[in-house]
């Protein structure tokens, strides 16, 4: 190699140890831009929420929780919306009676939901609280449906935080379950049909006491769901 | 020096430098960076929209943020249900307690039914405004700059009426309380 190579070759190489070093320096001394939840995930892709049918009495809820997430325990409920029944035709004799001539109003009804035991913590504020911070799967009651096919209409609402010490507003997810009583096999997983989800939803003051204890007692328990075919 | 020992030198230095930067990389993809505190000037926020606000007391008396212009104005978006919230606001408590007759203004804003808010505003010993909005707040705090409506959030404006700081996550109260200084003492 002469000279001229040398000093070539010996300039390329610092030139490169300055760039990359500048790049080293500025990548470690960048400011942190994520203030406003530039590195967090949004709801919808923390918690994923899937819910299928297992047995006439029973439906799967799965929640897929990822890492550096969790959920309440007491903060998931479900609910089911009853469509509103059409007025009935009635015969001139009924006529008298107003109340059978009118079709009954839409109604939420909350199912009993059977869910596993949660990883204790330690709130300052709430005492001891039940959380999830990995994939979870509850059973939804389903007795109280009947014995039709019917498309089933529920809401999962949920509410959680990220472990960076941030918390999402309580999460309404919506599912159209196809409820087959004499189905023989398990139904197929039914994803949210908001994919977005609602965080508009309000767990009132009746359900903030219920769900948050604020001695360390533990939080009232959900309504037994009836007992189901071992999975 | 001989010139081999010179380019091994120089290699030598590139491979670590290479390394350095790799191992930084990497390092930042592992461990993203938790929420912290920024000067966000330019951020989403507009001091216009948000003085142009009004949310009720926890009486249902119409409260404009307006009001408090003039002030070092510290807005704190939180609800019940939120654990960090509740622990951030006692640091409020004494920074308003502090700096409250200097030119501060904390305001805190609540993402829950009044009735909630008056529980934890009664159990917390707050001692400055506490607004309640179940429905609107999470999409106020959106508009000014909470991308994901997560909570605790908290906007800082100047009495100039600029956004000093938006911060996602709880507020260090030294850190805070230095940045509080630094703006009244203006």
């Amino acid at each position: 190699m002469n000279n001229s190579n040398f000093y070539a070759l010996s300039s390329k190489l610092a030139l490169a140890f300055i760039m990359l070093s500048g790049i080293s320096i500025s990548v470690a001394a960048e400011p942190n831009k994520s203030n406003v939840g530039a590195e967090l995930l949004a709801p919808n892709a923390a918690f994923k929420p899937e819910i299928r049918q297992r047995d006439a009495f029973t439906a799967e809820l799965r929640v897929e929780i990822a890492p550096g997430y969790y959920l309440y325990r007491d903060r998931i409920r479900v609910e089911q919306l009853r469509s509103p029944t059409p007025a009935k035709k009635i015969s001139p004799k009924q006529n008298s009676d107003k109340r059978a001539t009118l079709p009954s109003k839409a109604t939420v009804v909350n199912l009993a939901l059977s869910k596993p035991d949660g990883k204790p913590t330690d709130d300052p504020t709430f005492g001891r609280v039940d959380i999830y911070d990995t994939n979870t799967t509850m059973l939804i009651d389903l007795t109280t449906l009947g014995k039709t096919n019917q498309n089933v209409s529920l809401s999962v609402i949920s509410q959680g935080c990220a472990a960076v010490g941030v918390c999402f507003p309580p999460q309404k997810q919506m599912f159209t379950l196809k409820y087959q009583p004499n189905a023989l096999v398990m139904g197929q997983w039914s994803r949210p049909t908001n994919p977005e989800g609602d965080n508009t939803i309000s767990f009132g003051t009746s359900g903030l006491t219920s769900a948050l204890p604020t001695n360390g007692a533990p939080a009232s328990s959900p309504a037994p769901v009836r007992a189901a075919k071992p999975l | 020096m001989p010139k081999k020992a010179l380019i091994f030198v120089g290699v030598a230095l590139f491979v670590i430098a290479a390394l350095f930067a790799a191992a930084i990389l990497i390092g930042r993809l592992e461990h993203p960076p938790e929420v912290s505190q920024t000067v966000s000037a330019g951020s989403a926020a507009t001091p216009s929209v948000i003085y142009a606000t009004s949310f009720p007391d926890l009486t249902g008396k119409s409260q404009a943020l307006g009001q408090w212009s003039q002030k070092l104005l510290v807005i704190n978006f939180w609800a019940s249900w939120c654990p960090p919230c509740l622990a951030e606001m006692p640091i409020f408590v004494r920074l308003q307690d502090r700096y409250g007759a200097k030119g501060l203004q904390i305001v805190g804003i609540a993402a829950d039914s009044s009735a909630n808010a008056a529980k934890f505003a009664e159990k917390l010993k707050i001692n400055y405004p506490v607004l309640a909005d179940e429905s609107r707040a999470i999409e106020f705090s959106k508009r000014t700059g909470n991308r994901l409506g997560l909570l605790p959030y908290t906007i800082v404006l100047s009495p100039k009426g600029e956004v000093i700081l938006t911060k996602l996550g709880m507020v260090e109260e030294t850190e805070f309380a230095t940045l509080i200084e630094k703006y009244l003492s203006q």
